[in-house]
C-alpha cells in the first residue's frame, strides 16, 4: 500500500476520463517524436551526403539546383561544362581532391553516372557482390536499384535518355552488370556508376565531339582556404558555377523550416490539449472527492500526502501517456523504414532516444504536472470537519 | 502530573460557529478501558465535539489532552500525524475509498496513519468482524451492517489508544445496530483501544457505564 498503488487505483476504477487524456498525451508525445526522428534522420540523410564535399562546380544556373542534381541526384542539371576546364580548374594548389560526374541518362528512372572509383570510395561503398567496372559499358550498381529492377552480376540493360522514365531509349550500347553495392544509406544507393566514356559514347553520335564534357565535379579542398577564394575565382573568372552544399543544404533547411516549425505548433497543442484534460478532469472530480479526501486526511494523511496523491495521479497518466506516445511513433517508424530508407535512409532503434525526445519527455512531464497543481492546492484548503459533518446530515 | 493516567481529558471546551451561540462541553475525562458514551439530541454539537476530540478541527478555547499529550496545542500537521497514530475514526455512514477494495481500505487507514502495514493483521480484524470473504470485493458490494463492520475493523486497524464513533449505529435496524455495538465493544478491548461514542441513540445507553450528557 503506497500513494502510487492508490493512485493508480484511483484512475483505473473511473477509467473514462483517464482514457481521453491518456490518447491526447499519446498523440502529443507521438506526433512531436515523429517530428523529432524524421527531422534529426532528414537532417543526417542531408549531411551524410556531403560529407567530403567541399564545393560542387557546374554548368551556370541555379547553385541549389546544382547542389540538389550533382550532390542528391533529385534535380536535372543545370548543364554540361567543359572538361578540359575543370580539369584546369582541379590542378589549382588549393584543391586536394575532384570526381568528376557525366550524367543525363538513366535506367529505369534510376539515373547512370559516368565517374570514377573515388566516388564510391566518397561513400565507403563496399561491393555486395561482383567486381568494379573496368571498361566502358561496365556498370556498379546501387543497392535499392538492384532490388527493384532485380538486376545481377551478368545482367545487362539499355539506358535511356533522361532521368526519368520513359525517355528515348539508348539501344545500340547495352551496359553489363559487374558488381553490386551494399547498402551505404548514401545516395549511390540509388546509382547506376559506370566509366566516364560511356556516357560519351552513347551520346557519340548526337553532334560534333570536338570538346569532351562533363555535368558536375566535385570538390575536397586541401584547407579552408579554398572556401573563401576558390568560389569567387570560378564565378568570375570561368564559365563554370561553384556551389557550397553547406550553405545550399543550410538555404533548403530554411525552406523546410515553416513547415516543422508549424508542425511543432500542432505537437505542442496537443500536448496542451492533454494537459487541460488532466486539468478539467481532475478538477471536475474533485467535487466528488472531496469527501473521500477529508476522509483519507482523518485516517492521519498529511495535507502534503492528499496534494501529493492528486499530482501522482497526474504524473501516472503522464508518464503512460509518454510511454505510449514514444512506442507509437518508434513502431511507426519502424513501419515506415522500408519506405523511408529508399527517400532518406532513416534507421531508428526501438529502444533509443533521442535527445529532442528527451525534451519531449520533460516537457510533457512538466506540463501535467503544471496542469495538476492548481487541483492539488485546491485540496489543501479542504475543511476536514466540514466536509465530514456535511455528509453525515 | 494527572492527566497522565487519562487516555482523554477535556478542560473548559467552548466552540463558537461563525454566526450563532457558542457552544460549552462539560469538562469529562477517561482511563484506558473506561469506554465513554457522550449523549445528546442533535443539533447541540455532538459531531462538533467529536471531531475537536479527534483533532479534525482546531480548538478555540479549553484544553484536550490525548494520552499524556495536549493536542489542543498542537500545530494542525502534528494534529494530522497524531491522529494517524493514536485515534480511529467511525462515522455515522461508513465511507470508504471507493477505488480500493475491502482489504486495501484497511490497508490505507495503516498507510496514512504512518503505521506498519500488517496484512495478517487487518485479515485478522476482517475475519474478527465476519466479513474475511468480502477481502477482494468492493466497498460498495456490502450491506450497511457489512459497511459499519468495515469501518470498525479500519479504525482498529492502526491499534489506536481511542476510537471515535460518530452515531455508529444510528443508520442500522436494532438487531444490526446491536451486533456492531457488540463488535466494536469487544474488538476495541481486545486491541486496547477506548471508546467514545457519541450519539442520540437511546438503544446503547443500557451498554455504557460512564455517560456524558451533553
Amino acid at each position: 500500500m503506497n500513494l502510487i498503488k492508490i493512485s493508480i487505483k484511483n484512475i483505473t476504477s473511473k477509467p473514462y476520463p483517464a482514457i481521453l487524456t491518456l490518447i491526447m498525451l499519446t498523440m502529443g508525445v507521438a506526433l512531436a517524436s515523429l517530428l523529432v526522428l524524421v527531422g534529426g534522420a532528414l537532417d543526417d540523410g542531408f549531411k551524410k551526403n556531403i560529407r567530403g564535399i567541399d564545393m560542387v562546380v557546374g554548368a551556370k544556373g541555379s547553385p541549389l539546383q546544382l547542389i540538389l542534381s550533382a550532390v542528391y541526384q533529385i534535380d536535372n542539371p543545370t548543364g554540361n561544362i567543359p572538361l578540359a576546364e575543370a580539369e584546369q580548374l582541379a590542378k589549382n594548389r588549393l584543391i586536394e581532391s575532384t570526381i568528376q560526374l557525366s550524367y543525363g541518362d538513366s535506367y529505369k528512372g534510376r539515373r547512370i553516372i559516368g565517374t570514377s572509383h573515388d566516388y564510391m570510395e566518397l561513400y565507403d561503398a563496399s561491393l555486395a557482390g561482383g567486381e568494379l567496372y573496368q571498361a566502358p559499358f561496365e556498370a556498379v550498381v546501387g543497392s535499392i536499384v538492384a532490388a527493384e529492377s532485380n538486376l545481377e552480376v551478368g545482367d545487362e540493360f539499355y539506358s535511356a535518355h533522361g532521368a526519368d522514365e520513359g525517355g528515348e531509349k539508348h539501344e545500340d550500347h547495352p551496359f553489363l552488370v559487374k558488381g553490386i553495392l551494399e547498402p551505404s544509406g548514401s545516395v549511390l544507393d540509388k546509382l547506376i556508376l559506370t566509366k566516364p566514356e560511356s556516357i560519351w559514347e552513347v551520346h557519340s553520335h548526337e553532334g560534333d565531339t570536338a570538346e569532351k564534357e562533363i555535368t558536375a565535379m566535385l570538390v575536397k579542398f586541401k584547407n579552408k582556404m579554398g572556401m573563401i577564394s576558390l568560389p569567387r575565382i570560378v564565378n568570375e573568372k570561368t564559365s563554370m558555377q561553384a556551389a557550397l552544399p553547406s550553405i545550399e543544404v543550410n538555404r533548403l533547411f530554411e525552406l523546410f523550416a515553416i513547415g516543422i516549425s508549424t508542425l511543432r505548433i500542432v505537437a505542442l497543442c496537443v500536448l496542451f490539449l492533454g494537459a487541460v484534460s488532466i486539468f478539467v478532469s481532475m478538477i471536475n472530480s474533485l467535487k466528488d472527492r472531496v469527501f473521500e479526501l477529508a476522509l483519507i486526511r482523518s485516517m492521519g494523511a498529511t495535507r502534503f500526502q492528499v496534494f501529493l496523491m492528486i499530482v501522482t495521479e497526474a504524473m501516472v497518466l503522464s508518464i503512460l501517456g509518454i510511454f505510449l506516445g514514444l512506442l507509437v511513433s518508434h513502431l511507426g517508424i519502424l513501419a515506415l523504414n522500408d519506405y523511408a530508407s529508399d527517400q532518406f535512409g532513416i534507421s531508428i532503434s526501438l529502444f533509443k532516444l533521442s535527445p529532442g525526445e528527451w525534451l519531449i519527455i520533460l516537457v510533457t512531464l512538466a506540463l501535467s504536472l503544471l496542469a495538476a497543481l492548481l487541483p492539488a492546492i485546491r485540496t489543501l484548503k479542504i475543511d476536514v470537519s466540514k466536509v465530514l459533518s456535511s455528509h453525515v446530515k | 502530573m494527572e492527566e497522565q493516567k487519562f487516555v482523554l481529558k477535556t478542560s473548559k471546551l467552548t466552540h463558537c460557529y461563525s454566526a450563532g451561540e457558542d457552544l460549552h462541553f462539560p469538562d469529562f475525562a477517561t482511563r484506558k478501558g473506561e469506554h465513554l458514551l457522550i449523549s445528546g439530541k442533535s443539533g447541540v454539537g455532538k459531531t462538533t465535539l467529536l471531531h475537536l476530540l479527534g483533532g479534525l478541527s482546531s480548538v478555540q478555547s479549553g484544553k484536550i489532552w490525548v494520552k499524556d499529550k495536549e493536542m489542543s496545542a498542537m500545530s494542525k500537521s502534528e494534529r494530522d500525524a497524531f491522529r494517524g497514530k493514536h485515534i480511529g475514526f467511525i462515522f455515522q455512514q461508513a465511507s470508504f475509498i471507493h477505488s480500493l477494495n475491502v482489504l486495501d481500505n484497511v490497508l490505507a487507514a495503516q498507510y496514512f496513519g504512518a503505521k506498519k502495514i500488517d496484512r495478517a493483521f487487518a485479515m485478522r480484524l476482517l475475519s474478527e468482524l465476519g466479513i474475511a470473504n468480502y477481502a477482494a470485493k468492493r466497498t460498495n458490494e456490502l450491506s450497511g451492517g457489512e459497511r459499519q463492520r468495515l469501518a470498525i475493523a479500519r479504525a482498529l486497524s492502526t491499534s489506536p489508544d481511542l476510537v471515535l464513533a460518530d452515531e455508529p449505529t444510528s443508520s442500522l435496524d436494532d438487531v444490526n445496530a446491536m451486533k456492531v455495538l457488540d463488535l466494536l465493544v469487544k474488538e476495541a478491548e481486545k486491541n486496547g483501544a477506548t471508546l467514545v461514542v457519541v450519539t442520540h441513540d437511546n438503544r446503547l445507553k443500557s451498554k455504557f457505564e460512564n455517560q456524558v450528557a451533553l
